[in-house]
């Protein structure tokens, strides 16, 4: 696909690129650590004792209310620190009908 | 007219009156700009605190305040796991995609998501297929929400004289007008209020007043949930005192009943739904209107629900006993018990995963289906159009970055009140099992009139009120900009003046909103389903396109369109074998997986194929949004 005298990539479109390959793992992060913590602690049976921590069920506050936290500082972190500025275009006015408008698709070799 | 509802009058009034100022002063601010960037996408001029607040509430739908609490009484705090993902939902569904469609949409000067899908492969079929897709899903969605504003108001005006004057007029004003006549008047009245009042703040203050109005609503939603949180708490005695009597909670019985006087009654005599029944000891609730009709003794069969709770079934009798809760003095024999299918008779469940349910025999929320649901909730919101549409209105990319960490923060904060505050609602309020989607209205009704301030209702009602308003602003206006910006612009006349653009805009809005209320009169059985097949169909039909197209060169026009296709084709499939081989309105879960992750590998796998069999794509689009054309190299 791409070409050797072809420009640059678009910085926009890999600091993008870049940042969403991260988001995924965090999300993998909190997906394994909230499933893996509740499946194992949060499907036991009604016999057993109830422990909580600051009133919650202690399944509840190990497996969804600190991982919540820490998705928030993560986030907020990643979003202050990992995703880049850029000077976004200004939107330009509304094009006049292209080429591949007046045939009907873009399309081709 | 009691406090209640006078204040509940005054709440809506002034909610009403600031809504129209905000559209007011909007109309003003975007004067002088041009009108179709102004009026759909308020000329991409956001700071943090707009855009953060109307992303937020336009997610945070009516389902929030009716739905989300209904799920945690009934089930448990097991809601916490079902939730959970949200902690992860405002990173996703706003950086995975929004700064590269942000500077598509700028480069194309798009105003739409078709419109940046048309513009990123410069191909009107694209624009048209992802148009019409879009304007058939998020119909459902809007009949959705507008059905939800009318029963939240009714539930706010309930017991106020001129309300009932209102309805009254309104039932025999209608009488003999076919269709019309068959919704009821009191929900007629409010369906009429809520979408008068929002079709004319939208078509008056367009894009920009839905944001300045999704910001007072979010900040309405945000007070109005932090005050029920303290009262809760404090009238509970505590998150550990609640969470203590929730292990000693049994499911009740939900069932039928005959109910009897013992004697022939001279006329006929009538017991609303969601009167307390007692019998020799048992508590039983009704579950809907009762007749024992003149010169008859009982009643025939009625739903029943049955307190099976120890402490519960004391309060209610100490209540009883105190004059606080009036006995009809009613035999109540049960004919048709019908026990939770997971839960029944058992303590610890509301502690618990799976969590108590009355139609599923492996309780509410089995590990799959926890699974799923994590993958669910940030994707599809990702997926969603009107989440999309917001993505393309920040002014720069700090906007974006204050805004998730605003958005991160707020959703932390509403969502686990929630929970909290509806664990405390199943210990203190019994028997709303009957009525869970009044679940919210009643418990602020209790709290605030248990608190001795019961004026306040008004305000926490005001919440889920802003939450269905801030939703259906959104959806009018990604329906009506779909049909102005993406089939009359694009396919009619690109060269219609700003005065015709302007009528049509505004026609469309009236026209959409007026065709929804028309459908909702007498909404049809399965609306909650539609909702589930409608968020699902528009994520499985938006997500893998516009992903792909905004970070895959080699994504073509024709896969695009397969994409979409294949995602709502999968979509379709399942919901049609869900109808065959349960009988409901509900995608099937093939291998007990959620059907959207089904409808994304459908979409992913059908656009794989596309491009491995179809043209390349075309080299001077790759140039222009992959490449860098304005460094040295180009």
């Amino acid at each position: 696909m791409a070409h050797e005298h072809d420009p640059p990539l678009d910085p926009v479109f890999k600091s993008s690129l870049r940042e969403l390959k991260w988001i995924i793992v965090i999300w993998l992060v909190h997906f394994v650590w909230v499933l893996g913590y509740c499946s194992t602690y949060g499907y036991l049976t009604p016999e057993t004792p109830l422990i909580t921590v600051i009133g919650m069920p202690s399944w509840v506050f190990w497996g969804v209310f600190v991982p919540w936290i820490a998705a928030t500082l993560v986030s907020s972190w990643f979003a202050l620190t990992q995703i880049e500025d850029h000077a976004l275009p200004d939107a330009s006015p509304l094009p006049e009908k292209s080429e591949a408008d007046e045939k009907g698709g873009a399309d081709h070799e | 007219m009691n406090e209640g509802s006078t204040a509940a009058l005054l709440t809506f009034a002034g909610y009403t009156i600031s809504v129209f100022a905000l559209a007011i002063l909007s109309n003003r601010v975007g004067k002088g700009k041009d009108f179709v960037g102004e009026y759909f996408l308020g000329s991409r001029s956001f700071g943090v605190w707009a855009f953060a607040l109307t992303f937020a509430a336009t997610n945070a739908s009516g389902g929030s305040f009716t739905g989300f609490p209904a799920l945690i009484y009934t089930h448990g705090w097991t809601l916490a796991l079902w939730i959970a993902a949200y902690m992860v939902m405002p990173l996703v569904s706003m950086a995975l995609i929004g700064k590269r469609m942000n500077q598509i949409a700028r480069k194309t000067n798009a105003l739409t998501i078709p419109e940046v899908l048309r513009a990123r492969f410069e191909s009107p079929a694209v624009g048209l297929v992802a148009t019409s897709l879009l304007i058939f899903f998020m119909f459902f969605y809007l009949l959705a929400q507008f059905k939800a504003g009318g029963i939240i108001l009714s539930t706010l005006f309930a017991d106020e004289p001129l309300f009932q004057s209102a309805v009254s007029f309104v039932s025999q004003t209608t009488v003999n007008i076919p269709w019309v006549n068959q919704a009821e008047p009191d929900y007629l009245v409010c369906l009429i209020i809520f979408a008068a009042a929002v079709i004319i703040y939208v078509v008056y203050g367009g894009f920009r007043a839905v944001v300045w109005t999704d910001v007072m609503q979010g900040i309405v939603m945000f007070v109005g949930v932090i005050l029920m949180l303290g009262m809760a708490l404090w009238q509970v005695g505590g998150l550990d005192n609640a969470t203590r009597k929730l292990e000693q909670m049994i499911p009740p019985e939900h069932g039928s009943a005959i109910l009897s006087t013992g004697t022939v009654v001279a006329t006929d005599q009538t017991f609303a739904k969601g009167t307390w029944l007692f019998d020799t000891g048992k508590v039983f609730r009704l579950g809907e209107l009762a007749i024992i009709r003149e010169g008859q003794s009982s009643t025939v069969p009625v739903k029943i629900l049955k307190i099976t709770t120890p402490f519960e079934v004391e309060g209610l009798n100490a209540k009883r006993i105190s004059g606080q809760i009036p006995d009809p003095g009613l035999t109540v024999r049960v004919t048709d018990p019908k026990p939770y299918k997971y839960g029944a008779g058992q303590t610890g469940n509301y502690v618990r995963n799976p969590g108590p349910d009355s139609g599923n025999d492996v309780g509410f929320l089995a590990i799959g289906t926890a699974i799923s649901f994590f993958i669910f909730w940030p994707f599809a919101a990702t997926g969603q159009p009107s989440n999309m549409v917001r993505l393309l209105s920040f002014k720069d990319t700090r906007t974006l970055r204050y805004s998730i960490v605003t958005v991160a923060i707020y959703y932390s904060i509403i969502y686990f009140a929630l929970i909290i505050i509806f664990c405390c609602a199943r210990v203190l309020m019994p028997g709303m099992e009957i009525a869970p989607d009044q679940t919210m209205p009643a418990f602020a009704a209790q709290l605030t009139r248990d608190a001795g301030i019961p004026w306040l209702a008004g305000l926490l009602v005001a919440a889920p009120f802003a939450a269905v308003m801030s939703s259906v602003d959104s959806f009018l206006l990604v329906v009506s900009s779909a049909v102005v910006r993406d089939i009359y612009q694009q396919h009619v006349d690109r060269q219609a003046p700003e005065k015709m653009i302007k009528i049509l805009s505004y026609s469309v809005t009236v026209i959409v909103g007026v065709l929804a209320v028309l459908c909702v009169l007498n909404p049809p059985q399965y609306l909650q389903d539609l909702i589930v097949f409608a968020t699902g169909g528009l994520a499985a039909c938006f997500l893998i396109p516009m992903v792909l197209s905004l970070y895959w060169p080699r994504m073509t026009a024709n896969a695009t369109i397969a994409a979409m296709l294949g995602g709502t084709g999968m979509h379709l499939g399942l919901t049609c074998w869900g109808y065959i081989a349960d009988k409901e309105f509900r995608a099937y879960s093939f291998l007990g997986v959620n059907p959207f992750i089904w409808d994304l590998i459908g979409s992913l796998v059908i656009a794989l194929i596309v491009i491995a069999v179809g043209p390349k794509p075309n080299r001077d689009l790759v140039l222009k949004f992959f490449h860098d054309t304005t460094s040295d190299g180009s």
